[in-house]
């Protein structure tokens, strides 16, 4: 496991859980302020060689567009190498950000990891 | 503010820095929770809009100071975002369209040369009244 502590009181946690699946586990505030140290771990997972990804959203109290910008962006990479994103939420306010922004369309959103990881074997 | 009355004004003035932008959720949220009328669903779409404004401010702004104009009537909450920046708007933006989203009334005035404000308002719903209780 490796904890990733990014500045403000963001914080991206990784660890495998499958052969070729990551689990990103973000917690704190995602704003224009916090998101660029999400960027930072995020992209360091996946220079690692991290394609396939669950980024968790569970400790995540709230997000803006910023922090969504980095989850596209982050979702643009991984699908140059054939990879994908699934995201974990259950937040309500923050799964209507998805919906509003069009973003469920284009990320599998999942109850759990181990919901997501079936869908992302 | 008065939280008898649940009218009045509140002002706010930041430096243009993203640092910032978590002290504007935390007031508009706080205020917005003194207003019986508001849902917990309109106090997360009224922080959320207004950072996404103050955001957009920042990232125009040139650094420069940004205020923050919230007013509280009876029938809705204003909030007004003016920045300093180029002033040149981009409807495409994700956070805008967030904003035009959540909120009821959004208009944006350009300021030629002198940055914009961005106008956006929430209607109480008296329905919530008590529902937070």
């Amino acid at each position: 496991m490796d904890a990733k502590e990014t500045g403000a009181d963001v914080k991206v946690t990784s660890r495998q859980i499958s052969p070729n699946v990551w689990m990103a586990e973000l917690t704190g505030e995602i704003d224009v302020y916090t998101s660029p140290k999400i960027k930072e771990g995020i992209t360091e997972l996946i220079e690692k060689g991290v394609y396939n990804l669950i980024i968790s959203l569970e400790g995540v109290r709230y997000i803006d567009s910023t922090g969504l910008g980095v989850l596209i962006g982050a979702l643009k990479k991984v699908r140059e190498h054939n990879g994908t994103i699934g995201i974990v939420c259950n937040n309500p306010q923050i799964k209507k950000i998805f919906s509003i922004t069009g973003l469920v369309k284009i990320f599998g959103i999942y109850k759990d990891e181990q919901e997501a990881l079936k869908s992302l074997a | 503010m008065s939280s008898e009355s649940e009218q009045g004004r509140l002002f706010l003035r930041i430096p243009g820095k993203p640092e910032y932008v978590s002290l504007v959720r935390l007031t508009i949220s706080g205020l917005a929770s003194r207003v019986n009328d508001l849902s917990y669903e309109d106090i997360e779409d009224l922080k959320l809009a207004v950072a996404e404004a103050c955001s957009r401010a920042i990232l125009h702004g040139n650094g420069e100071e940004i205020s923050i104009e919230c007013q509280v009537s009876d029938h809705s909450v204003t909030v007004s975002i003016q920045d300093q920046g180029t002033g040149e708007e981009e409807e495409d933006d994700m956070g805008i369209f967030l904003i035009r989203s959540l909120m009821e009334e959004v208009t944006i005035k350009t300021l030629a040369g002198k940055g914009s404000i961005l106008l956006m308002s929430k209607k109480r719903n008296h329905e919530h009244r008590n529902q937070r209780s």
